[in-house]
C-alpha cells in the first residue's frame, strides 16, 4: 500500500512538473529503424558522401520505394519520372531525402494505442494535411525550408498517441475535453499539466537524435506569435507551422477554427483568397498522392480541407 | 471516435495531485530552468543542505557517542551539494574513494611501521623524514587507486592523509568513518533526489543525464549553439 501511494505521488509529480525523463522512462519508445538512423547520421555529417547515401537508401527496400514513390508524386512536380535512387538523390538533394527518411521513419515508430479515443486514420490524415499546408506556407515564407516544414508538421503530434496509450488515466480526460470543446488541445494541456504535447514531442525527437533545429520547431509548433518573435524565428518555418497547426481536426472541423486559420494565413503570408484556395487544392492533391505511404486509406474529401474551402467561399461571398 | 458516457473524477482533480503539484514545483529540477537568477537559489541550497547534512551527522555523533566526525566529510559534503550531478558526487565514487583513502592510508602506515620504527608516526603533527615518506606514499597510493578504480573524489585523499598521520587508530573510528560517509550519501540522496527533484545517481554517474545540468554537474563553461539552448528552453512552460 505505501509503495502504491509512493508510485502515485511519483506519477503526480512527473505529470505536474512535465518531467519527461520520468514520464517516458518506463515506456519503450520504439527506436528509429537502424538503417534510417544510419542514413540520418550520414546526412548530418559535415562532408556528405552522396554515393554512400544512395547506397544506404538502395540497401533499404522500404525506404527506396518510399523515396521513388514520393519523388514521383505531385508533391515534387517533376517533369519526367525518376526510376533510380541515385537519380532521385541527385535530383532532389539532401534536404528532400532527409525529409522523406525522417518523416517515414518517425511515422513507422509511433505506436498505435488501443484506446477508444485514438483514431489512427484521423490522427495521421490530420497530420499529413497539416504537413502539406505547412509546406505550402513555407513556399511563400521561407522557400528553402519547405521540406523541414513538412517533416516537422508531420511528426509534431508524435507524443499524443504515446501519452494517450501510457498515461491514459491523466491524458484521456484532456483529449475528451478537447473533443467536446472549441479550445485548442495545447491550451487544455497547459491548464491541466502546465506543459503540452509539443514539448513532449520535442523530448521524443531528442531521444531519436533528430536534428536540434527540427526538435525546436516541433517544440514550439503551437506557440504564440509573440513567443516566435521573441525567439527571432519569424523568418523561419515557425510561422508556417504555427499557422498550419491552427487547422481544425477532421474529427470536429468546426467553423470557429477554420475562420481563424483563414485570417491567420491571409495576414501572415499575404495571401489572397485565390492563392489560399490554390494552396488547399495542392494540399488535397499531395494527400491523394502520398496518403498510402502512411498506410492510410482515402475516404473521400478530407473533412478539414472541405471545411476550410467552404469557409473561404463563404467569406468571399 | 467514441465518447465514454460516465464522467469520473480525473487524477489531476484530486487533492493529492494539487498537494504534490505544489511541492514538486518547488523542487530544484523544476525551479532552476525557470528562474531569472538560478545561481542565487543554488547558493542558498548549498548553504542550507550543507549545514543540515553536517548538522545531522554531528547530532548523530553526539547522541550515539560514536566517532562520526572527520574533516574530509566537509569537502565531500560541498561536492555532493554544489555539484550533485557530477561524476565525483555519485554514491559509488564517494564511497569507494573514501574506502580507497582508508586503505591507502593504512597501507602507507603499515609500510612505515615495516621500514621505520613504530614511533615513525606519532600523530602529533611533527614532520620527520619517515612521516614525509609515509604521507607522500599515502597521497600517491590514494590518487593512483582512485584513478585506477575510476572514482575521482578529491576529498578522499584527505582521508588517506588523516589515516597516514595516525589520527584514525581504532576499529570503531574506521567503522564510524564508513557509517558517516554512508550517512552523508543518504542525506545527499534525500536532499538532491527526493527534495530537490534532481536525477542524482542511485549508484553510478550517468554522463548523459548530467550533461544538461551545467555547474550542478561541475561543467562551468558549456558552449552551446543557439538551437541547443533553445532545445533546453523547449521543456520550460514559459515558452508557450
Amino acid at each position: 500500500m505505501p509503495l502504491k501511494l509512493f508510485q502515485k505521488i511519483r506519477n503526480h509529480a512527473a505529470i505536474a512538473t512535465g518531467n519527461f525523463n520520468i514520464l517516458f522512462k518506463d515506456i519503450e519508445i520504439t527506436p528509429l529503424p537502424a538503417a534510417s538512423a544510419r542514413l540520418l547520421e550520414e546526412i548530418n555529417r559535415t562532408e556528405v558522401d552522396m554515393e554512400q547515401i544512395s547506397r544506404l537508401i538502395s540497401a533499404m527496400p522500404e525506404v527506396s520505394a518510399q523515396v521513388i514513390k514520393t519523388v514521383n508524386s505531385s508533391l515534387f512536380s517533376l517533369r519526367s519520372p525518376v526510376l533510380s535512387i541515385q537519380h532521385a538523390v541527385s535530383l532532389l538533394g539532401l534536404d528532400h531525402i532527409r525529409s522523406i527518411t525522417l518523416s517515414f521513419a518517425a511515422v513507422n515508430s509511433v505506436p498505435r494505442p488501443q484506446n477508444a479515443l485514438f483514431n489512427h486514420q484521423a490522427f495521421w490524415s490530420d497530420s499529413l494535411v497539416r504537413a502539406l499546408i505547412a509546406r505550402g506556407f513555407a513556399r511563400y515564407h521561407c522557400p528553402e525550408e519547405c521540406d523541414d516544414a513538412f517533416t516537422a508538421m508531420l511528426i509534431a503530434d508524435v507524443a499524443l498517441p504515446i501519452l494517450l496509450g501510457s498515461w491514459t488515466e491523466y491524458y484521456e480526460p484532456v483529449v475528451q475535453k478537447w473533443l467536446e470543446s472549441d479550445e485548442r488541445l495545447s491550451e487544455i494541456e497547459q491548464h491541466h499539466f502546465g506543459w503540452n504535447h509539443a514539448q513532449a514531442g520535442a523530448w521524443i525527437l531528442q531521444h531519436w537524435k533528430f536534428p536540434e533545429q527540427l526538435i525546436c520547431f516541433v517544440g514550439i509548433h503551437n506557440a504564440n506569435p509573440d513567443c516566435i518573435e521573441e525567439l527571432q524565428l519569424e523568418n523561419s518555418i515557425a510561422l508556417p507551422l504555427m499557422t498550419a497547426s491552427i487547422l481544425p481536426s477532421s474529427l470536429h472541423p468546426e467553423n470557429g477554427k477554420t475562420t481563424a486559420f483563414i485570417s491567420e494565413a491571409v495576414q501572415r503570408f499575404n495571401l489572397n483568397g485565390d492563392e489560399l484556395a490554390q494552396l488547399l487544392q495542392e494540399a488535397e492533391h499531395g494527400f491523394l498522392e502520398i496518403h498510402e505511404l502512411l498506410g492510410l486509406c482515402h475516404v473521400g474529401e478530407q473533412p478539414t480541407l472541405k471545411a476550410v474551402k467552404k469557409a473561404l467561399t463563404d467569406l468571399e461571398k | 471516435m467514441e465518447t465514454p458516457g460516465k464522467t469520473t473524477r480525473t487524477p489531476q482533480e484530486s487533492t493529492l495531485f494539487r498537494v504534490v503539484r505544489f511541492f514538486s514545483r518547488l523542487q530544484l529540477h523544476y525551479l532552476l530552468p525557470r528562474l531569472r537568477h538560478p545561481d542565487r537559489v543554488v547558493r542558498l541550497f548549498v548553504f542550507i543542505e550543507g549545514s543540515l547534512a553536517l548538522g545531522v551527522i554531528s547530532a548523530a555523533a553526539y547522541f550515539t557517542q560514536f566517532p562520526l566526525l572527520f574533516p574530509p566529510l566537509g569537502p565531500s559534503a560541498f561536492i555532493l551539494f554544489r555539484m550533485p550531478m557530477s561524476a565525483s558526487a555519485a554514491p559509488r565514487t564517494v564511497l569507494l574513494s573514501h574506502l580507497l583513502g582508508l586503505f591507502s592510508g593504512f597501507g602507507a602506515l603499515g609500510a612505515g611501521y615495516l621500514f621505520f620504527s613504530p614511533g615513525a608516526v606519532n600523530g602529533t603533527g611533527t614532520v620527520t623524514t619517515s612521516s614525509i615518506i609515509i604521507l607522500s606514499l599515502a597521497m600517491g597510493l590514494s590518487s593512483l587507486a582512485m584513478i585506477w578504480m575510476e572514482c575521482n573524489h578529491p576529498p578522499a585523499t584527505a582521508t588517506a592523509l588523516i589515516v597516514a598521520m595516525g589520527n584514525i587508530t581504532s576499529l570503531s573510528q574506521v567503522a564510524g568513518f564508513i557509517v558517516a560517509v554512508v550517512l552523508l550519501i543518504s542525506l545527499a540522496f534525500l536532499f538532491n533526489r527526493i527534495l530537490g527533484g534532481l536525477p542524482y545517481s542511485y549508484w553510478r554517474h550517468d554522463p548523459e543525464i548530467s550533461a544538461h545540468y551545467g555547474t550542478l554537474a561541475g561543467i562551468t563553461n558549456r558552449r552551446q549553439g543557439y538551437w541547443q539552448q533553445l532545445t533546453e528552453k523547449m521543456f520550460q512552460s514559459k515558452l508557450h
